[in-house]
């Protein structure tokens, strides 16, 4: 039995990401924090919970008087192959340093693209070895222009190494002209998917990807059809140094950022002072990591929206350091404008950013040509196209519409196919069909095991027989339910579509 | 036996107007496994206790005929529909409340316009005509129409939302009851735009995560009044499915790895339930070594056994112990 009615619990983590859950022995939660718990609880039996990214490990304690606990964060388990890390080899660690300073597919010069995709299994084993597939894990994706045409085949291009005993890993190095390229992916089953991959002047983006079996490898299902999972693609990590340095399989800073890429992916506000602290320090790194500025950036949006909602009023009542996230407009203006000096000014997702600037001077003015490499850029174009359509034009939409979830990342269908309407479903529907075609998403591909149901969509273009049969069968009532401008620009947010897109369908707006 | 109430499970496996890849990748194995175990633990007399006769079951046909298509496919809305009808008329011979609790349970491919709200996909669904049934309208309508005293369901599908399916409600007319409102506990497999799994369980069967751990629940989450309540139910729920979880969806962002819940007013399932028993391994005690078991908050201790073969068996509630060998200050956390 123990004496003491109530105990101080104080329980923090190294890591400044590492949300922190304290359990009792009802299994009732009792506190939770990020990085810092501090609680008054009653004596007993604990279990403690922490999170790092989508890596979780429990403890299991005593408590029977005051307390100070130090937990260790789980095993973060990245793409990016870091030194130290129960997910990275050494020799895949070396294999990256080393082949993202060769070239090994020479298309043009001032820029590059290094892609390195490998695996890790708990205990690889010559039995492991040959379970595994012996074939290149890069095997099915591309690089291309916007324009379609192949740059990089990093299937036939990569460095691979798939030797028993040792995970393997393919890794290619190409060397560009600066500009913006898609990165197109087989997903199998005859579907591939796009996204964009910039190469700005001066800069290597980095690109890597992880799996952790071999179930991740699908089989190919005929020949040349080698595939890459999209749970793999959705989850793939990005970096950037400065030409010709080469990855750094020591900086653990890295690391640090990729947590924030699943944050913003997975919708985790996972804020506090330390984390607060670290986004300080990665805004100033973006000078020698951009990705750092972008993904600062996006995370400083999200706490601002995060902040600024009414929610979960009983998890943040649990919670001890609950920070009031006060945005700083200055620092994120002054962010962008560092980015625009270092990306130039026609990167997507910086222009994208800059609409969130409070000085006018920094908002990008001219519509966008390509699409941004990230997500949550999109969809702030999309907000910024409710003031002025013409920022997001209908041909870059279309070429986009197919969606495909993937992570933090735009990514859609290539080449989707069309198909036929139901136009005789209700009149209530139709409206609601036709913008399944317009701004369709894809869901993952998760084999028979998962209960997703698996749609295609067609993407219409703008004189697609589809699209005009269903504005035929549009009843009057939902133009009209559809007119105001406040409902328009609600329709365009939700369904993340350019305005543009939902002017063409419902006429002009004529509310006030 | 719970004479006064209701159940209606449902589990649809075969989906042919969804197949897109010769593999049938649009198929599911879990829900007839699952829709059939709840069935059964509800019309356990010692368990659910509804009355076999009041417990409705409607499955993806087994074995499943060889001409299945889209033209023929079963359980299409109408199938569905007319169990759900043939309660509305009860009222028809008894003023509502027509029963004390309504159970709901469906498993299939599903979809969520709102978080807690979710449908599921029939049988004869397509991706244009998007057939399927709005399982918390349905818990909404009796609700409304006082019918019973408490409701229940348990949803699991995937609770991603598709903007494109406009989910239809019941195509009954609205009945305002005069009561003060239902008790109602809703459970989902997946937090709301997040996906449900399946995979081959322990028991060598597939099975939703979330409905092995549901059915798990329901034996074991014995709270300190001896009873299993919506409140203990819940906890062994979010602190559970993660142990059910298989290790290849659990870095899959998109993957829900803990439930989610809508209503949760109090309710007992079981009253007096046994606390099973179960081994629980305690690797590094030697055999024949005597070990306390400390649980609660304060902590005391709840059991005592002599370790035999690396684990002891113990008949303990869901939660956190630690087991504690004679002499030893060392202790052997665990979790039921």
């Amino acid at each position: 039995m123990t004496d003491q009615l109530s105990i101080s619990l104080t329980v923090s983590s190294s890591n400044p990401f590492a949300e922190i859950f304290v359990v009792d022995g009802a299994y009732q939660l009792v506190a939770r924090g990020i990085a810092y718990v501090h609680a008054d609880v009653v004596p007993g039996i604990f279990k403690i919970k922490t999170r790092l990214g989508r890596s979780e490990s429990e403890e299991i304690h005593l408590f029977k008087t005051d307390t100070t606990l130090v937990v260790e964060p789980p095993v973060q388990v990245s793409p990016i192959p870091l030194r130290g890390t129960n997910t990275s080899h050494d020799y895949q660690v070396d294999a990256a340093e080393t082949h993202s300073k060769n070239v090994h597919v020479d298309a043009g010069s001032g820029a590059g693209i290094f892609l390195m995709a490998r695996r890790s299994c708990p205990a690889p084993s010559e039995s492991t070895a040959a379970a595994q597939p012996a074939r290149n894990l890069a095997a099915g994706m591309s690089l291309r222009d916007n324009n379609g045409k192949m740059i990089a085949d990093f299937g036939a291009s990569s460095v691979v190494e798939h030797d028993a005993g040792r995970d393997a890993w393919a890794a290619c190095t190409v060397s560009l002209n600066p500009g913006q390229y898609v990165l197109r992916t087989n997903l199998g089953g005859g579907m591939a998917v796009e996204q964009v991959v910039f190469a700005p002047a001066g800069w290597q983006l980095q690109l890597f990807l992880l799996s952790t079996s071999a179930a991740d490898d699908p089989a190919p299902q005929s020949a040349g059809d080698d595939s890459i999972d999209l749970s793999v693609l959705g989850n793939m990590a990005v970096s950037m140094v400065k030409l010709g340095n080469g990855f750094n399989g020591s900086d653990n800073t890295v690391g640090q950022a990729d947590l924030v890429r699943i944050a913003l992916a997975d919708g985790r506000p996972v804020f506090s002072n330390a984390v607060a602290g670290l986004l300080d320090d990665m805004l100033h790194k973006k000078f020698e990591n951009p990705i750092f500025g972008i993904y600062g950036a996006h995370l400083m949006l999200m706490g601002q929206k995060y902040f600024a909602r009414d929610h979960d009023k009983v998890g943040r009542s649990l919670e001890s350091d609950s920070i009031k996230w006060i945005f700083d407009q200055n620092l994120f203006d002054q962010v962008i404008r560092n980015l625009r000096l270092l990306l130039g000014s026609s990167n997507a997702d910086v222009e994208a950013l800059s609409l969130k600037c409070s000085d006018p001077a920094l908002r990008a003015t001219r519509p966008a040509d390509v699409p941004p490499m990230f997500r949550q850029s999109w969809s702030i174009c999309v907000e910024a196209s409710n003031g002025d359509p013409a920022m997001l034009s209908l041909a870059l939409w279309e070429r986009i519409a197919a969606m495909v979830p993937a992570g933090p990342f735009l990514t859609w269908k290539a080449e989707a196919d069309a198909s036929e309407y139901d136009t005789s479903s209700s009149p209530l529907g139709t409206v609601k069909t036709w913008f399944s075609g317009l701004a369709a998403q894809a869901l993952p591909l998760l084999g028979a095991a998962s209960h997703s149901a698996v749609y295609r969509y067609a993407v219409p273009s703008a004189t697609s027989p589809a699209l005009k049969a269903i504005e035929a069968a549009l009843p009057p009532g939902i133009r009209d339910s559809l007119r105001s401008d406040a409902d328009r620009q609600r329709l365009a947010v939700e369904l993340d579509v350019p305005r543009a897109a939902i002017d063409s369908v419902l006429g002009p707006n004529r509310s006030t | 036996m719970a004479n006064d109430d209701y159940a209606i499970v449902i589990g649809i496996n075969d989906y042919p107007g969804m197949i897109d890849a010769p593999d049938h990748a649009g198929n599911l194995q879990g829900p007839v496994n699952d829709a059939t175990a709840i069935h059964a633990w509800l019309t356990d007399p010692a368990k659910g206790g509804v009355d076999p006769q009041k417990a409705t079951l409607i499955v993806s046909p087994r074995p499943l005929p060889q001409n299945f298509a889209l033209g023929n496919a079963q359980p299409v809305v109408q199938t569905i529909e007319n169990a759900f009808s043939g309660l509305t008329s009860l009222a028809d011979t008894k003023p509502p409340p027509v029963g004390r609790r309504l159970y709901v349970y469906m498993s299939g491919h599903g979809f969520a316009p709102e978080r807690a709200k979710g449908a599921v996909f029939v049988a004869d669904a397509t991706k244009v005509s998007t057939r399927h049934v709005f399982a918390t309208a349905w818990l909404d309508w009796f609700y409304n129409a006082a019918y019973f005293d408490e409701l229940v369901l348990w949803l699991d599908c995937c609770m991603k939302f598709h903007f494109t399916v406009v989910p239809q409600a019941p195509s009954l007319a609205r009945i305002q009851g005069n009561s003060s409102g239902a008790r109602v506990f809703s459970a989902y497999s997946a937090k709301f735009k997040q996906e449900s799994v399946e995979d081959e369980m322990p028991d060598g069967l597939f099975h939703g995560v979330f409905t092995y751990t549901l059915l798990q629940g329901l034996e074991s989450a014995v709270d300190a009044s001896g009873n299993i309540t919506t409140a203990s139910l819940k906890q062994y729920l979010i602190n559970r499915m993660k142990f059910n979880m298989p290790a290849k969806f659990k870095q899959i962002g998109t993957v829900s790895q803990e439930p989610d819940f809508g209503f949760d007013d109090s309710m007992v399932f079981v009253t007096g339930a046994p606390i099973p028993a179960k081994d629980v391994l305690l690797n590094g005690i030697p055999d024949g070594t005597k070990v306390d078991i400390l649980g609660g908050n304060p902590s005391d201790i709840v059991a005592s056994a002599v370790v035999q073969n690396g684990k002891v068996s113990l008949s303990l509630r869901p939660g956190v112990y630690a087991a504690q060998a004679d002499g030893d200050s060392t202790l052997h956390g665990f979790q039921v």
